[in-house]
């Protein structure tokens, strides 16, 4: 009988063990397995020269296990000082009725070590998944780099734009767990490594971008403005070496200021650029062969068109003692009169097409997020005084962006370029991955026109509206604008943008700056707020690109020239 | 002495083989467990190898006894045991684990009291069974008080309650019974009056009764009654036909509760697959041979009794593990005899060994049947 039952066993175990082994086994498997994520390291964003604008550094959880804490009230008078939190609260913790509870999170590695020097059985460190970002730029740059959000995640700027790049690829491991989850010894361990994310080389100069910040950040101030904006691109590439926006924020405690100060105004605020369009009027006017340098037109103070009046700026620079002036006399003395004569002379069809020649109508196709593209509307919405109004830059907005992209074609020779915000991706190995070259979207006009507007542009500082805006040594072209703002729909009375967009050096252009200023108080002219602050950028920019001198830059030249 | 035989060599060696076993998979099986309760792998391997000396002990003294002897003793040994059973339910040193009062603490270790009346009651009724030339058939002298033991055993222990180790005493006594000759109606009277009252015991909370029956269909609940049953079953379906390999069990981390104790023999299944499973049983199946051959072989009726009554409650026992961990029985909760960690346990099972082996050597004197009645009883 005895041997009857074992023999039973026996059949019963062999059912159990090897005709349904690989079942049963199979179910253990999966249970004793534990798979979880491994959370790659965010790639880095670095300036042109590859210093850090946003970087990822470890981070550390201080965890405790109360049920291997001895001594929970000298425990915590020991951990305290170290986390700067108050024995009482530590000492809570470390009572706490839980398997496991947090100390602190997202602290440093000095910190993380002081705790693990302790050497508490209760109390330990543990990296957190994302590391902490950081941006060591702070304020400088913060709307081209954006932040990211708790789970990482990109939420502006950069860091949004690139996100899928800058986040890489999880990997994740399997091991046999006991039935705490704890590895067991001698276990399988199968790791799939993540991959960390790729680094992102934006065109930023990280010191003109600095530069730009300060400058800006002191025009607005000095004029008690409401907000302002600085680029600085390479004409011949679109490269975008600084964008500057104040009041911005800084990345690391981005929630300090409203949302609003998070968007980056130079990409996704279309403005009314006033004067500094006149740039279109004349390029539209001499490519197309309709107004030659000579022609001229009647200089007025007034001109009546579609039942409204226009009038010309209150400058001082008016055309008084002249009959007729010529396109260069226009931009020059900046005449709104003259520049609708102009507009109404080339005809809605020739306006529209250099305003689409230029890319007013469509986002210039910056890898940045937001990005607006101008309202320009269509020949068929401009009724009534519209077409001469566009002529002097109302009735028109752009983006700052787009106006300096602009200006950019013009000192290049004629062609529109896609502004560059990255210049490279670089995998973690250093390996450049992708190179992102300059790329021409199309040719605006003809070279020869590109030097006949730009030699109108010189006069506007040799003799025009900016005149004395001087920095010794080298050439200067560009043009002023002093714009109503308009804001829900309406023009505010006293409510104006003043900018400035010139080239460097005038002979030899590379470098074009816009400079932008909301609701400046006081002065509003765009040559008394905001040229200044083209000096100072220009000045900057000659230094740190050790700029060659102009061979003829007029009376400053010829000093420059005897200390050579 | 030159009169006794030598001890049964076969025996021996299955003993020693199968507590060696024991003292290799205690290690296997709680090293996991002990590190993270003690941060001692080796701690039950220790204790175990404590228990295991003591039990040799045990095993030499139970050998070198006139087991004749234990017949003047066994009304006292009895008693001792019925006194310790009842302790355990009312005394403050009654030690509570897992919900059950099994364990006397005493000092610095605990005691499981059922274990020595497992031995107390084999005695006891082989004393009884020997008395007559009849052994059990009658009832009024043999077959009545032999039925008044169990009973009082088996009460005392399903109140802790150890279902598993009162069932045991059950079907021991039944087969002793049968074995000294009871009649057929006195057999079907103890079973007439014992399984009613287990299956009350069982029907009487819903929670038992799911737990009882849980065996039939384990994965009906199973992370509640189910999963002790389960977490066996994938520990012997890992194993397959050879096994891990020694001390590479996974599911001794944790996920095998009693890993170590009464569902070790699941652990030797994962480690040594199906052939060392077998090698297992086989060992006691070899075990209940040499044990039986012993019993048949013994010079008086109480040796043949004592002797048989010993090996048919271990080899039950280690059926009914067996039985268990592979999912053929309701969990009982009794320990693989040898093998299972637990002091008491082997201790008491080393020295019924012991005492088996003892009856193979033969009384100290040759004896004829009436000089092994004791006087009072003649």
């Amino acid at each position: 009988m005895v041997v009857t039952l074992f023999c039973a066993l026996g059949a019963r175990l062999y059912v159990v063990q090897v005709r349904d082994g690989p079942r049963l086994a199979a179910q253990a498997g999966d249970e004793q397995a534990a798979t979880y994520t491994l959370y790659p390291t965010r790639g880095d964003i670095v300036d042109r020269f590859g210093t850090a604008l946003a970087v990822t550094l470890p981070s550390y959880a201080i965890g405790v296990w109360p049920a291997n804490v001895r001594d929970p009230r000298g425990e915590a008078l020991r951990v305290a000082p170290v986390l700067h939190l108050s024995p009482g609260q530590v000492e809570q913790v470390l009572r706490a009725r839980a398997p496991f509870a947090y100390l602190a999170r997202d602290q440093n590695g000095a910190l993380a070590r002081a705790v693990a020097a302790l050497h508490l059985a209760g109390i330990g460190v543990t990296p957190e998944p994302f590391g902490r970002r950081v941006e060591p730029q702070g304020t400088s740059g913060a709307s081209v780099i954006g932040f990211t959000g708790v789970d990482d995640q990109g939420l502006a700027g950069i860091e949004y734009e690139y996100n899928a790049l800058l986040t890489g690829h999880p990997g994740s491991v399997a091991e046999e767990t006991d039935a705490q989850g704890r590895p067991i010894p001698f276990g399988k361990r199968l790791v799939h490594a993540a991959q960390p994310g790729q680094t992102v080389v934006l065109t930023i100069d990280r010191s003109l971008q600095f530069d730009a910040d300060q400058i800006l950040r002191r025009t607005v101030e000095r004029f008690h403005a409401r907000s302002g904006s600085l680029i600085v691109m390479r004409a011949t590439t679109g490269e975008i070496l600084a964008l500057a926006n104040y009041p911005g924020f800084d990345p690391n405690h981005y929630d300090a200021v409203p949302a609003a100060d998070w968007r980056d105004r130079a990409i996704t605020d279309p403005y009314e650029p006033g004067s500094t369009f006149k740039l279109v009027t004349a390029t539209a006017a001499l490519d197309s062969g309709k107004v030659s340098l000579d022609d001229t037109f009647p200089a007025l103070d007034t001109l009546r068109v579609g039942g409204r009046v226009i009038h010309n700026a209150d400058d001082g620079l008016m055309a008084s003692g002249h009959r007729d002036e010529t396109l260069d006399d226009i931009v020059t003395y900046s005449h709104n009169v003259g520049a609708a004569e102009v507009a109404l002379r080339l005809g809605k069809e020739t306006m529209y097409d250099y305003i689409r020649r230029f890319g007013f109508d469509q986002p210039t196709g910056v890898d940045l997020p937001g990005e607006s593209a101008g309202i320009v509307g269509t020949p068929d919405d401009w009724w009534g005084s519209r077409l001469a109004t566009i002529g002097f830059g109302q009735g028109i907005s752009v983006t700052a962006l787009a106006l300096t992209r602009a200006y950019a074609a013009l000192a290049n020779g004629g062609l529109l370029m896609r502004p560059l915000i990255v210049r490279a991706i670089t995998a973690p190995d250093g390996r450049v991955v992708r190179v992102v070259r300059p790329e021409v979207v199309r040719r605006v006009m003809r070279p020869q026109t590109a030097a006949e507007v730009l030699k109108i542009l010189r006069d506007v500082v040799s003799r025009g509206t900016a005149k004395g805006l001087v920095l010794p040594g080298y050439a200067l072209a560009g043009k002023t604008g002093t714009a109503q703002m308009v804001i829900d729909g309406q023009y505010v009375p006293g409510a104006y943008t003043a900018s400035f967009v010139g080239i460097l050096p005038a002979d030899r252009p590379q470098y074009v700056i816009l400079v932008k200023v909301d609701r400046p108080q006081g002065a509003y002219y765009g040559a008394i707020v905001a040229a200044p602050a083209f000096r100072d950028m220009a000045a900057k920019l000659v230094w740190r690109e050790s700029l060659a001198p102009s061979l003829r830059a007029g009376a400053a030249g010829v000093q420059a020239r005897r200390t050579l | 002495m030159s009169a006794q035989r030598p001890l049964d060599a076969g025996f021996l060696i299955v003993t020693l083989v199968l507590t060696g076993i024991g003292i290799v998979m205690v290690f296997s099986a709680s090293s996991a467990v002990a590190y993270v309760q003690f941060h001692d792998a080796a701690y039950y391997l220790k204790r175990e190898l404590l228990w295991a000396g003591v039990g040799a002990c045990a095993f030499y003294a139970g050998a070198r006894l006139d087991y004749r002897r234990l017949r003047l003793l066994a009304p006292w040994i009895f008693g001792a045991a019925v006194v310790l059973l009842g302790a355990v339910l009312v005394s403050p040193v009654g030690f509570i684990e897992g919900g059950a009062r099994r364990w006397l603490a005493l000092g610095i270790f605990t005691f499981e009291p059922s274990e020595v009346a497992k031995l107390a009651l084999v005695v006891m009724l082989a004393h009884l069974f020997s008395l007559r030339r009849e052994g059990a058939r009658s009832f009024a002298r043999a077959g009545f008080p032999a039925l008044l033991c169990v009973g009082l055993c088996f009460a005392l222990v399903m109140r802790e309650p150890d279902l598993g180790t009162a069932s045991l005493y059950l079907v021991t006594a039944f087969v002793m019974l049968f074995a000294a000759g009871a009649r057929p109606s006195h057999l079907a009277l103890e079973a007439a009056v014992a399984v009613p009252a287990m299956l009350e015991f069982i029907y009487a909370s819903p929670y038992r009764r799911a737990r009882f029956l849980a065996f039939l269909d384990p994965w009906k609940d199973p992370q509640g009654t189910g999963y002790h049953i389960i977490q066996s079953l994938y520990a012997l379906g890992s194993g397959r036909w050879l096994g891990l390999g020694l001390g590479e069990s996974r599911q001794k981390f944790g996920y095998l509760p009693a890993q170590h104790t009464d569902f070790i023999f699941a652990i030797i299944g994962e480690e040594l697959g199906f052939i060392g499973a077998l090698a297992v049983l086989t060992l006691f199946v070899v075990f209940a041979y040499r044990g039986i051959r012993i019993a048949l072989r013994a010079e008086d009726r109480f040796g043949f009794h004592l002797a048989f009554g010993l090996t048919v409650g271990i080899t039950l026992q280690a059926l009914m593990n067996v039985a268990v961990v592979s999912g053929s029985w309701p969990i009982t909760g009794v320990p693989l005899p040898f093998i299972s960690y637990g002091g008491t346990s082997l201790v008491m099972t080393l020295f019924s060994a012991g005492l088996i082996a003892g009856v193979s050597r033969g009384p100290r004197r040759p004896v004829t049947d009436l000089a092994c009645v004791p006087p009072r009883a003649a």
